[in-house]
């Protein structure tokens, strides 16, 4: 089965490379990741391993709860350089949280600031975003930690 | 190599077309939507309505002119909140239901947007309206608010003519009686 990311891909002629996992291969390189969630479309371009080392990248996808993010994450809170993909509007809470920031875009990054403590973070998202940036196929908003 | 940023970066043609309308338009929940359609005849707004079937009266937005087959007898318009759409649909079709179903009017929006969007339908057309609401794609904060929460803060503008029909986890059946 074709995935959404290669059926919207093949609206343009020749080859191309969503913005997103642009950004992602840039980050990698050829150094090992260790990764988790939605990685297929990066077998082939980066050297993917099973075991955690100096870097790690996790692609969330699917319908995921807050705790659920949290426990994912955990265990790759202490490697050196890692990458997270949230598509946004696959998160879920099951309490309301009213000290949370009213901001979704910021109340992402903090909740990726308590996991990943003292470290520098890039976060790369789309402020209103519709359907226009292929988010279910690569999510947008991402989190450069290093 | 092209990087690509959103759909602003090309053109679509109409077999692109084609293929976004079908991954919006997912047949999956059909069956659950019509099992609550009312008898009589059924208009169906930006929804893959089938307008082979003689009670459906299919109305689609004018971007997707040309993907459907011409045979079909489809209605196309320019604006969701059309008047004369709806004076024509009110004053000609006299549907029993008008239909909502995956519509782009309902995906991507606050929830502000979503109710008032359902309150336009409810203000102008004299029948039952049944809208399909995936929360998935509904904006707002999803580490904040619970789903549940945000059913609450629509429905409660609409009182007890409002019943929710859970589909599927994240997927309701709004239905708006007169």
């Amino acid at each position: 089965m074709i995935s959404w990311r290669e059926k919207q891909k093949a609206f343009i002629p020749g080859e191309v490379e969503l913005l997103q996992d642009q950004r992602i291969l840039d980050f990698f390189g050829k150094v090992p990741v260790y990764s988790m969630g939605d990685v297929n479309y990066f077998q082939d371009k980066l050297n993917l391993v099973q075991k955690p080392g100096k870097q790690a990248l996790a692609i969330i996808n699917k319908e995921t709860s807050d705790k659920e993010l949290a426990q994912l994450l955990h265990p790759i809170k202490k490697i050196d350089r890692v990458c997270v993909s949230i598509n946004k509007f696959l998160i879920y809470t099951n309490s309301n949280n009213e000290q949370v920031d009213d901001d979704y875009d910021m109340a992402l990054l903090h909740f990726i600031e308590n996991i990943f403590e003292d470290k520098r973070i890039d976060h790369y998202f789309v402020k209103e975003l519709k359907g226009h940036h292929f988010n279910f196929a690569s999510p947008t908003t991402q989190f450069f930690i290093e | 190599m092209k990087i690509i940023e959103s759909y602003n970066d090309f053109e679509l043609t109409v077999e692109s077309k084609k293929v976004i309308y079908e991954q919006i338009h997912r047949q999956e929940y059909l069956e659950a939507i019509k099992s609550h359609v009312p008898k009589g005849k059924s208009v169906w707004i930006d929804s893959n309505g089938d307008g082979k079937q003689e009670n459906i009266i299919a109305f689609e937005h004018r971007k997707w002119q040309g993907i459907f087959d011409p045979r079909v007898p489809i209605k196309y318009f320019n604006q969701f909140k059309s008047k004369t759409m709806v004076q024509a649909i009110n004053k000609y079709i006299k549907p029993t239901s008008v239909v909502v179903y995956e519509s782009e009017e309902f995906r991507y929006v606050t929830p502000e947007t979503l109710c008032d969007n359902l309150k336009f339908l409810h203000e102008s057309y004299d029948t039952m309206i049944l809208v399909y609401v995936n929360l998935r794609l509904v904006d707002y904060n999803k580490l904040k608010y619970t789903k549940e929460n945000i059913i609450d803060q629509i429905t409660i503008n609409f009182g007890r003519k409002i019943t929710v029909h859970g589909i599927n986890q994240f997927k309701y059946l709004f239905k708006i009686n007169r």
